[in-house]
């Protein structure tokens, strides 16, 4: 297991820090449904590791898709710097790397091919075609696999024959494969066990660091936010209720915030 | 929503007294009876119970083996006729242009058989009967040969018909995939096109195919390709737009476009049923192939047919058996290659 590092970069960039992502009253509806989001704003300072926290339904989800343009909000703006994402401009920066739940990864690719295919909106169609990418692509591919802990034989595989932490490690090289300012992790640890989900939270984190990449990863564990977020944005039901430093905050406060026991187990299992 | 804690009042009733949807009531028992109803009077109209009528006769004549009617005897004698099937050719050897005796055909030899000319007598108005001797050509497994080039080409034709239908079907399928059609107007022509050469039969369109074509294999190749461009563009779609949305999502939200995601996220998903699908095709067009040669469209069903048609039943059982082993195989072949893919 690698060794957690200081928390050193959000003690540089503490103050009057950049912003990477601003959100500004975020509000989305799926027709004539509840209100997914409702006019949730906050920013993110760049080199942060803020953990987007709540419960299923809370509108996380939402949120992290709308900021790379797969949903529309019904209003409000995400900005991503220096260039506007949603819910008018269709462009968004390549610089966002985005790590999805299980299930995201091409099944039959290899888990080099996986991890290549980030780079295609930069590339021809027949290189698309025939999954020709150049050779310092490939070889960044291999450092960025070899980075998260796989081997060479590992990454020739198909990615179904991968167990589950490693396919999440194979998203996290994925995301980073073209050298992101800003990751966005959607649940990415929410089909691993929890020793896996550590291992995998902390490569996530430290690569991130090693990048000084900014991430915004949405979470429903409690712990897992506590141990690892410099900070903690609480959403329920498309509100955001709970915006502070990850440090001094417990897992049992927090649970607290969206209806969890003392045991942090959701009550919820009647009433949805 | 609001949960404070789990509240009683949830189970009002006791689970024993809860009622659990009966598996059929009364509306299916009433579907039940409308659709025997109709297969009775159906059964009517098609003549089946006269089948049974006369299924039970052919049982009791079998059973005191007398003489049954002349449709049965006629069936049962080209049954009969069948046998010994016919493996060799002879051809009278005054019937071949430019026959050559000192350079025969491989395994070939010559046979000389009494010959029996029957000629009016034009005096008497008798039919006379005079015996001449005649030499033919024997070639021991001369029309089996035949058979099995006419088959090889029967597997030709559907081979080929294959191939054009998978690359007419994937454009195909790519405009009449919903979730990847450039435009509604291509997605709804698409769809009537493919839904279209689905409608057509085979049959139908080998008897006009071999009006323009003329009789041949390309009537018969263009006629199973088209039918089965429909058949693949419509199945190969709808795996495209079944096809799991989770690896699509995460290639939009790299900026791929529909083209990457389509190769990257999408084709491999659906490889291993497009080869399932292609698979079926050409074992379904071998059968086919057999079939739409009645019409003249080439292959072993144009000699099938001749055959019939001139009551050669010994030629007619060769070629049926051949056949039979034909598809046999290519069903073994077939499954073998289908549990290396999938």
């Amino acid at each position: 297991m690698r060794t957690i590092t200081p928390l050193q970069i959000q003690n540089e960039t503490a103050g009057s820090a950049p912003e990477t992502l601003r959100i500004c009253e975020a509000t989305k509806t799926f027709g004539t449904g509840p209100v997914a989001l409702d006019k949730v704003s906050f920013s993110l300072e760049t080199g942060e590791f803020t953990v987007l926290l709540g419960p299923s339904g809370s509108g996380k989800s939402t949120l992290l898709r709308a900021a790379v343009g797969l949903v529309r909000l019904t209003s409000g703006t995400i900005e991503v710097s220096p260039k506007e994402a949603t819910p008018s401009g269709k462009r968004r920066p390549t610089a966002i790397g985005m790590v999805h739940q299980d299930g995201s990864l091409s099944d039959r690719l290899t888990a080099a091919q996986n991890v290549l295919s980030a780079m295609v909106p930069q590339m021809g169609w027949w290189r698309v075609l025939f999954q020709a990418y150049p050779k310092p692509l490939q070889d960044k591919a291999c450092r960025l696999l070899e980075r998260v802990g796989l081997t060479e034989e590992q990454a020739n595989r198909p990615v179904r024959e991968l167990s589950g932490g490693q396919r999440q490690r194979v998203g996290i090289a994925r995301a980073l494969m073209n050298d992101p300012t800003l990751i966005l992790a959607d649940e990415p640890v929410a089909s691993l066990d929890p020793a896996t989900a550590r291992k995998v939270m902390l490569l996530l984190r430290e690569t991130a660091r090693e990048l000084g990449a900014t991430v915004l990863c949405s979470l429903h564990q409690t712990e897992l936010a506590c141990e690892f977020a410099d900070r903690i944005v609480v959403l329920k039901q498309g509100q955001l209720i709970f915006d502070g430093a990850g440090a001094g905050v417990s897992p049992r406060s927090l649970a607290g915030l969206f209806d969890h026991d003392s045991a942090g187990r959701p009550l919820d299992l009647v009433g949805g | 929503m609001q949960s404070g804690s789990v509240s009683p009042e949830i189970a009002h009733s006791s689970p024993q007294n809860w009622a659990l949807r009966p598996i059929f009531n009364a509306r299916t028992v009433g579907l039940v009876i409308l659709a025997l109803l109709f297969l009775s009077y159906s059964a009517h109209r098609m003549q089946l119970d006269d089948l049974f009528g006369r299924l039970a006769g052919m049982a009791v004549n079998a059973a005191s083996s007398g003489s049954s009617d002349a449709a049965e005897a006629s069936a049962d004698s080209v049954f009969e006729r069948m046998f010994p099937l016919a493996i060799a050719e002879r051809t009278p050897i005054d019937r071949i242009a430019d026959f050559d005796p000192d350079a025969l055909p491989l395994f070939a030899h010559l046979e000389t058989v009494p010959d029996e000319v029957s000629t009016l007598d034009p005096d008497t108005l008798q039919m006379t009967t005079q015996t001449a001797e005649k030499t033919v050509l024997v070639e021991p497994v001369g029309y089996l040969f035949l058979v099995i080039r006419k088959i090889v080409e029967t597997l030709e034709i559907a081979l080929w018909a294959s191939l054009i239908a998978v690359i007419m079907s994937l454009p195909l399928a790519w405009l009449s995939a919903r979730n990847y059609s450039p435009h509604w107007v291509f997605y709804a022509a698409a769809r009537s096109g493919v839904s279209f050469l689905r409608a057509v039969p085979e049959l139908i369109s080998a008897l006009f195919l071999v009006l323009a074509f003329g009789f041949g294999p390309i009537a018969g190749i263009l006629a199973l390709a088209l039918h089965s461009a429909g058949f693949l563009g419509k199945f190969y779609a709808e795996d495209i737009e079944a096809a799991d949305k989770r690896p699509q999502e995460a290639m939009r939200a790299m900026g791929a476009g529909s083209f990457a995601t389509l190769r990257l996220a999408v084709l491999p998903q659906v490889l291993p049923s497009y080869a399932a699908l292609t698979l079926y095709v050409l074992d379904r067009n071998v059968r086919m192939a057999t079939v739409i040669g009645l019409v003249g469209a080439g292959g072993i069903g144009q000699e099938l047919k001749g055959r019939f048609d001139m009551f050669q039943y010994d030629r007619v059982g060769t070629i049926l058996l051949v056949i039979f082993i034909t598809v046999l195989l290519l069903d073994q072949l077939a499954a073998r290659i289908r549990k290396k893919l999938l």
